[in-house]
């Protein structure tokens, strides 16, 4: 009777462990720079998508939990917080941010691999490098997805880039700037091998590059450089920005000898909607990759982006892995029928197609996004006479965002200003 | 060639004017304290934030908004900097300095946390829009009007030091602090004094060139960098030395622009300042006082 007892117990304990288990929420981190708009931007849009993931029913019935780190800008810290989320916290996933902060996380998550499988999502990541190392090592870093941009779309035959200028703003002569820093190595070098330096290649686009030069992230006084620029005979502006100072430059901008001159930046503060009270509507025709423009991809992307507001957190490049992220994994477990196998997790991801908020998501073998619409797109939006953005590349997400409005030049805008 | 040198020459004065403006409230607190302001850039933040808070919050208009923005400098300064931490500390150095940049590291995070980035601070201090052509270049009106006001600051500046009482005194000081001390000089009165005047170039300077400078919550950290180094070149506290610094400053980065690579400006500028210091450590003006 007693044995009876203790067996029955033993079934009863084991069976609660069983059920407390299946029930165990399932943990994704996310290490992110809190201070920065981006990093805030990246978390909220994670806690939204997670808090509708879980009223949704989860994960396979289990409850999703968000832990996010602060790592600063500083990469100890985002290393220290990796070593933390997957080996304290056991995340399934973590999300990491920023192209130093990923790398050094990514040989980390390399090292932890066998001890504590798990996997790596990354985004304001936009250095080639990750995904050239999973192509180049794949059985040792196939853990790692890139939801998020990278240096080399701009090269991508399936985006298409090169026909902003060619065909939307009609450039005839071109000024190549380039802030210095380690993304946009892959603009002023190339990749060997895959693509040339980024004025080479728009040559053989038919874009003639009459300037080019870098610039120091730090930098305050554009003046000069926008004085340069004009006596070369560029009709258009590219400044490939990311931490430059886009507010002072697009001041500067607007009252110098170039402002006659198209612009378009690559992004950083350029990409919110607040950009155009922050330069006080100098920004009146500039154009930025990554706007601040609410795209209706599917039902849920402009409700997902009132919250997002309403959060006090604005759209940002990143914001849309940060908000599908979650859905994606959602997707790849269902499809694996499993959470605790990292490797079916993997096959999962490299077959699954997922649309949630935005466009579809889909995985090439270097765990890089299918690219060009309706898979992973590059819109570019323009600041127009309203004060907001307009959206202008491609033809597909103009269609989608404002159907009646394109690109206008900004010597035509400020005319009409004037006349006003 | 003859564009290049007409570049170099126009923005020389132009960006020369601009470092000047930026540097004169360091150098008069340098040279009358003889404190190194590890703070002076919450100067601008202040200036900055206090007055889009009387705009935004209280509904000031524009004039009575700049007017009401000295006033809360004032009293930042001699409330928050002078009284509680330069007076108590001045003869502890290490104390004084982390003060100093500990107040600075407190207002930035405020303003963050009240005004981030993408609350969209912008000053309406706009004078004149657009740009005006001076042979081949195109400045903006309002960088014009900026270093104008930078050489008007800074003759009211000299004139005061020179020509009235109080200058004097404050000339004095900055000397020899005992004796004038011992002529009569209220020594405490006259930091507290200085410290209220070194405030009005930086004050003044993010008023005229927030139209074509970004407004952030770390503004103050490379305008505070940059006085810095035009002090350290002029020589500590002598505003002739900050003078004759500003404008070697503006005419190298200039120089360096237009003749080889803009992306250079910034590196250049450290190497001659260094270069400089090895053979003149005490800097242009070799003086030990404010004039």
């Amino acid at each position: 009777m007693i044995f009876g007892f203790l067996a029955i117990s033993l079934i009863l304990v084991q069976g609660k462990w069983c059920f407390s288990a299946e029930k165990e929420p399932i943990k994704i981190g996310l290490i992110a720079a809190l201070s920065a708009p981006y990093g805030l931007s990246n978390k909220i849009s994670m806690e939204i998508s997670v808090d509708e993931l879980n009223k949704e029913g989860g994960i396979l019935g289990r409850p999703v939990k968000l832990i996010v780190e602060d790592w600063k800008r500083e990469v100890p810290l985002a290393v220290a917080a990796y070593k933390k989320l997957v080996m304290s916290e056991k995340c399934l996933v973590v999300f990491t941010e920023g192209t130093e902060g990923t790398t050094a996380c990514m040989q980390e998550a390399a090292k932890m691999m066998q001890e504590f499988p798990h996997l790596q999502f990354a985004f304001w990541t936009a250095h080639d490098g990750p995904t050239e190392t999973v192509c180049a090592n794949y059985d040792k870093y196939k853990f790692f997805f890139r939801v998020y941009p990278k240096s080399g779309d701009s090269y991508d035959p399936k985006l298409k880039f090169w026909t902003m200028f060619t065909e939307v703003i009609g450039t005839k002569k071109l000024a190549l700037l380039i802030e210095d820093i380690g993304w946009t190595e892959p603009y002023v070098k190339g990749l060997p091998g895959k693509y040339p330096p980024f004025k080479d290649f728009l040559e053989e686009k038919g874009v003639k590059v009459v300037y080019q030069a870098k610039s120091a992230i730090g930098e305050k006084m554009f003046l000069p450089t926008l004085e340069k620029i004009a006596a070369s005979g560029a009709d258009t502006i590219y400044w490939i920005t990311g931490y430059t100072d886009t507010v002072t430059l697009a001041k500067q901008w607007s009252e110098s000898a170039a402002k006659n001159l198209d612009f378009i930046a690559q992004s950083g503060a350029c990409s919110y909607a607040a950009f155009w009270n922050m330069t006080g509507g100098a920004a009146l025709g500039w154009v930025s990759t990554w706007p601040e423009v609410r795209i209706p991809f599917t039902g849920k992307s402009l409700s997902f982006l009132t919250e997002l507001n309403k959060r006090g957190a604005g759209l940002i490049a990143s914001t849309y892995g940060a908000y599908d992220g979650p859905w994606i994994i959602k997707a790849a477990v269902e499809k694996a029928g499993r959470v605790n196998d990292v490797g079916a997790l993997i096959k999962a991801l490299e077959s699954v197609e997922v649309q949630r908020g935005f466009w579809k998501w889909k995985f090439d073998k270097c765990h890089d996004p299918v690219k060009g619409y309706p898979y992973h797109p590059t819109p570019l939006g323009q600041f127009q006479e309203n004060g907001k953005y307009t959206a202008v590349f491609s033809e597909e997400i103009r269609k989608l965002a404002n159907p009646n409005d394109g690109f206008i030049h900004v010597k035509e805008l400020r005319a009409k200003a004037a006349q006003r | 060639m003859m564009d290049t040198i007409q570049f170099i020459l126009i923005y020389a004065i132009v960006l020369g004017s601009l470092y000047l403006l930026i540097s004169l409230g360091f150098s008069v607190v340098c040279g009358v304290l003889r404190v190194f302001h590890m703070g002076y850039g919450v100067t601008f933040v202040v200036a900055v934030y206090g007055m889009w808070m009387l705009m935004k919050e209280f509904h000031f208009g524009l004039v009575p908004a700049v007017i009401g923005m000295f006033v809360i400098q004032t009293l930042f300064t001699l409330g928050i900097i002078y009284f509680p931490v330069v007076k108590r500390y001045i003869e502890q150095e290490e104390l004084l300095l982390t003060s100093l940049i500990l107040i600075a590291l407190i207002v930035e995070e405020a303003a963050n946390f009240f005004y981030p980035v993408t609350a969209g601070v912008n000053l309406p201090t706009t004078i004149l829009p657009g740009a005006v052509k001076i042979g081949p270049a195109s400045i903006p009106i309002q960088m014009l009007i900026a270093s104008g006001v930078a050489i008007v600051t800074t003759a009211v500046f000299v004139l005061f030091l020179l020509k009235t009482k109080r200058g004097l005194v404050i000339r004095a000081v900055s000397q020899d602090r005992e004796s004038a001390e011992l002529m009569g000089a209220n020594v405490g009165r006259i930091y507290a004094l200085a410290m209220v005047l070194s405030v009005i170039p930086p004050t003044i300077c993010i008023l005229v060139i927030a139209p074509v400078w970004s407004i952030e919550p770390s503004l103050g950290l490379p305008l505070m960098m940059t006085s810095i180094l035009v002090a350290i070149l002029g020589g500590l506290g002598n505003i002739r030395g900050s003078i004759m610094a500003s404008y070697i400053v503006g005419f190298l980065s200039s120089a360096v622009a237009f003749s080889v690579n803009p992306r250079m400006m910034g590196l250049a500028t450290l190497i001659t300042v260094f270069v400089v210091l090895i053979f003149r450590p005490e800097g242009i003006a070799k003086s030990e006082s404010l004039w």
